[in-house]
């Protein structure tokens, strides 16, 4: 019983680093809460859905097929809904990613209808042991797809010369611009790399619970921010341990201690962690100077 | 008198050092300098003074009190007011508005008082007004009193913020650099508005780097250098000393 | 999905002709602002007594038709619940999202209250008030510590685990199901039984948050807010005491949502956890950003819009979230400083010629974004 909620909150929760890692990218560039990112996973869901279900495609290519649609969604989502407000006021970029998130839900609702969409079984549901530790070939997928796509993550932001650029615009957007960085473009990969993550994890999503529904990016993408925060937003690193804190938390939680506040686990951690450690688990404080 | 005065105060961060182990005191009615090189402590020596920092080690005593381990705002109420260096307006309000926020800590009308209006609310806000009218014609800033502060020129938004902190009716005024980035004439103004102000009878403490700013009104200078008071004294004083010459010019002390 | 070419076009269509509206519409606000902005005093109190005689005498107008009457009705306790938030987020400049969490406690107070113990509406709106108002003071003391973004996860948490206890603690609350039942208030012996009973206890209310809002706003502790809003370490380095005034903001904001709730028990007689959730403070937040933060008569028309604007798009029923979500984000990049501005609204003349810079009001400031 034990072992086997532990494999499924590893499932759950890397699937939650999965999106919280595309939230702290984009916090970490333009710190801005990308309340659509929810929403974009949500969508890279029905665009690998659709690819399956209407175009009879294998599940790889649909998969990536997902992740590139997601990918341009982010990029124009940034270009007409965020950049226009960079100067403005914080709070209303906030507001413009509240609006997006509520726009993208409802053309899921117009496109797709707002019932819930079943996912065809693409991968057999074979059930391994290991010592005593059981798990379903489908989990397994989960944690080596999200690992592999973390690591290649990493591998861009850590060696690249892109990489290095949004290293350098995370730090100060404006320091960056006058070394000649292209800060626009650093934004837009950002939001197209964090996309694609997202866009990934709702289809590994959909995937394990069988279902798409527009709704679906709701709740997923609260908790994974909320992982992100936990993790010290920003932090990439934080971010996967965020989600698998979480994962592995709600799964026991709900097992042990009542399913009805299964929700509700995430958002005591959070607050908890965030009196004793203001700015996360992997945070950096910085103090403004004066 | 003695208004302020520290005692072996050091701070610092992690392994550096800002502040380290500075005495150091302002007699009321004097114009105090503090200058030194970029980096040498002078900012975080504000900071420590008006409770943004506390002291890793070390007293504050302003007219008698500890206040090193008072919050700012308390610190304000005590008494010292300060301006920033780099200029902190409240870009929502006009001049005036800027100016009455100083009047905040010497009115005290509550939450009941504010709603029914009470007599004590409204005499008090209107001797706030009448004062802040008053130090807005002393700073000449009659013509833009009801423009948004932070859409003034550069020059005049400083004499807001100076207009700002003397409206907390402070002891001790603490001016972080105020002529930076101002021309020869307007350093002039600016030089007189200090006088001006001393001779309203406050105490002021000037981080400055202009040195013919800071020699021509100062009654003393006190020079830092990496965390350390180097020299005090008279200004003329302080000009001829090796060691300050040297850690302005980089010559070895010989 | 066959039908995505159809939306696609009817979307853009929408965004065309929305974009253009609200480009006309900005210069009437503008227009609007001004005039209020360069009243004197002595019409701008006429101008007051008017819309409080057309108030008072609408629902007699509107009584023929009961369904324009009850949006009248919800359009004003939502305008009383914007006005709540606005004393934090418009006045102290701390980005609540879990304002419906007040709201909800104010609610379920009233409803137990007056279902289990038959206690009279009255105290019962009062004792809403003080529980949520308490509520807000456990909230406000973490934003001693906690800025922005965090600040933001935070409350949306509150609202959440709030939500879920609604949800799971049955024996109280009888969870999803909800408390039905809940009697209609009793002013001197007579019951408030119609719509028209309801608008002028809900216009009592909001006459009361507008005449709070206006006195605080025009006083020491209104400038307080703001200068803590602007700015926080300069307000501190003036002499104010942002925490204390943070929770003042808080416990106040969180004490007029509670009488809405209680309000609204009553009005429907019912209350769910539907009610209250996360989309709720959304809503909220959005007539006040949309309104104009910190500005009274444009949270108030912020309100009064977005309550009738789903309602009036009911006509296009499927669209009309769809077209609300490019609403919110086209109003932001058009207009900014929200319908009525606060600052222009001030009639504080911006000197052009050195670019009257408002793009570097915070309303939170970031860790290191500079």
């Amino acid at each position: 019983m034990f072992l086997e909620q532990l494999s499924n909150g590893i499932a759950l929760g890397s699937l939650y680093a999965l999106t919280a890692v595309g939230y702290t990218m984009v916090y970490g560039i333009i710190r801005l809460i990308n309340f659509a990112h929810g929403d974009i996973y949500m969508m890279g869901a029905f665009f690998a859905y659709t690819a399956i279900a209407y175009f009879n495609l294998p599940l790889v290519p649909s998969f990536l097929i997902g992740m590139v649609c997601a990918a341009l969604l982010g990029v124009f989502i940034a270009k007409f809904a965020y950049t226009p407000v960079f100067n403005a006021p914080k709070i209303n970029l906030f507001l413009c990613a509240i609006g997006t998130a509520i726009f993208l839900e409802n053309f899921a609702m117009l496109v797709w209808g707002p019932e819930t969409q079943s996912f065809p079984t693409m991968i057999k549901n074979e059930i391994y042991t290991f010592g005593g530790f059981k798990f379903t070939k489908l989990q397994a997928v989960i944690l080596i797809t999200s690992i592999l796509l973390v690591l290649i993550l990493s591998y861009i932001v850590k060696k690249t010369k892109i990489g290095r650029a949004m290293r350098c615009a995370s730090q100060d957007m404006v320091a960056a611009r006058l070394m000649g960085i292209n800060t626009n473009k650093v934004i837009f990969i950002t939001f197209a790399l964090g996309s694609s993550l997202g866009a990934a994890a709702g289809t590994l999503v959909a995937m394990y619970y069988k279902a798409v529904y527009p709704m679906m990016g709701f709740s997923a993408g609260l908790k994974a921010f909320v992982s992100a925060v936990i993790g010290g937003i920003g932090s990439i690193t934080g971010a996967m341990f965020g989600g698998l804190i979480m994962g592995i938390a709600e799964s026991l939680g709900a097992a042990y201690i009542s399913s009805g506040y299964r929700d509700a686990i995430a958002f005591i951690i959070l607050i908890i962690i965030l009196l004793f450690k203001p700015t996360g688990l992997f945070g950096k404080t910085v103090k403004e100077k004066v | 008198m003695k208004i302020l005065e520290a005692i072996g105060v050091t701070k610092s961060f992690g392994g550096l050092t800002a502040v380290n182990n500075v005495d150091f005191h302002i007699n009321e009615g004097e114009i105090v300098s503090l200058i030194g090189p970029n980096g040498a402590g002078k900012t975080t020596f504000f900071n420590l003074i008006t409770g943004v920092y506390e002291p890793t080690s070390g007293v504050i005593n302003f007219l008698g009190k500890e206040i090193h381990k008072l919050k700012p705002f308390d610190i304000t109420i005590t008494g010292i007011a300060r301006t920033f260096q780099n200029i902190r307006l409240f870009s929502s309000m006009t001049v005036f508005e800027n100016i009455m926020i100083g009047q905040f800590c010497r009115t005290e009308a509550n939450l009941a008082n504010v709603i029914f209006k009470t007599k004590k609310a409204t005499v008090e806000q209107e001797k706030a007004r009448e004062k802040v009218q008053r130090i807005i014609e002393f700073l000449g800033l009659e013509s833009v009193a009801n423009e948004i502060a932070t859409s003034l020129p550069y020059g005049e938004q400083r004499r807001v913020e100076i207009g700002r902190a003397l409206a907390t009716e402070p002891k001790l005024l603490l001016l972080d650099e105020p002529a930076a980035g101002m021309n020869t004439q307007e350093k002039v103004e600016m030089q007189s508005l200090i006088r001006k102000i001393r001779d309203e009878g406050y105490t002021v403490l000037l981080i400055e780097h202009d040195m013919k700013l800071v020699m021509g009104i100062s009654d003393r200078v006190a020079v830092l250098d990496y965390g350390n008071k180097i020299a005090e004294g008279k200004p003329n004083e302080v000009q001829r000393d090796e060691r300050v010459i040297s850690a302005y010019l980089g010559k070895e002390v010989g | 999905m066959g039908n995505l070419a159809d939306v696609l076009i009817k979307l853009s269509i929408a965004t065309v002709i929305l974009y253009f509206v609200i480009k006309i519409l900005s210069k009437g606000f503008d227009k609007i602002t001004d005039i209020i902005g360069n009243m004197e005093g002595q019409t701008r109190r006429k101008l007051i007594y008017i819309i409080v005689g057309i108030l008072l005498i609408l629902p007699l107008l509107i009584s023929r038709y009961p369904y324009i009457l009850r949006t009248s009705v919800v359009a004003i306790m939502y305008v009383v619940l914007a006005l709540s938030l606005n004393f934090v987020l418009g006045f102290a400049g701390q980005l609540s999202m879990g304002h419906s969490a007040f709201y909800g406690i104010g609610a379920y107070v009233t409803a137990l209250l007056m279902v289990n113990f038959k206690i009279s509406f009255w105290i019962a709106l009062i004792a809403s008030a003080i529980v949520a108002g308490f509520f807000g003071f456990l909230l406000g003391v973490p934003t001693l510590r906690l800025k922005g973004d965090y600040l933001a996860i935070t409350t949306i948490g509150f609202g959440e685990i709030l939500r879920l206890i609604l949800v799971n603690w049955i024996k109280v609350t009888r969870g999803p199901a909800g408390i039905p039942g809940i009697p209609s208030p009793k002013i001197f012996g007579f019951t408030i039984s119609n719509n028209i009973g309801y608008y002028y206890l809900i216009l009592l209310l909001a006459f009361f948050t507008v005449f709070i809002s206006s006195r605080l706003l025009h006083s020491r502790l209104g400038q307080g807010f703001i200068a803590v809003r602007d700015d926080e370490i300069a307000a501190e380095a003036m002499g104010i005491n942002s925490t204390y005034l943070k929770i003042l903001a808080f416990v106040l904001g969180a004490a007029i949502a509670g009488m809405a709730g209680s309000f609204f028990a009553t009005f429907v007689h019912y209350v769910n956890p539907d009610n209250f959730t996360y989309m709720e403070s959304v809503t909220i937040l959005c007539m006040v950003v949309l309104g104009g933060l910190g500005s009274i008569p444009g949270v108030i028309l912020g309100a009064i819009v977005l309550t009738i604007l789903p309602e009036a798009l009911r006509g296009i029923a499927l669209y009309r979230y769809a077209i609300y979500g490019l609403l919110l984000i086209l109003m932001m990049i058009i207009r900014p400083g929200g319908m009525i501005d606060m600052d222009r609204l001030k009639g504080g003349k911006k000197n052009e010629d050195f670019g009257g810079n408002r793009s570097n009001k915070v309303i939170w400031r970031t860790n290191s974004s500079k």
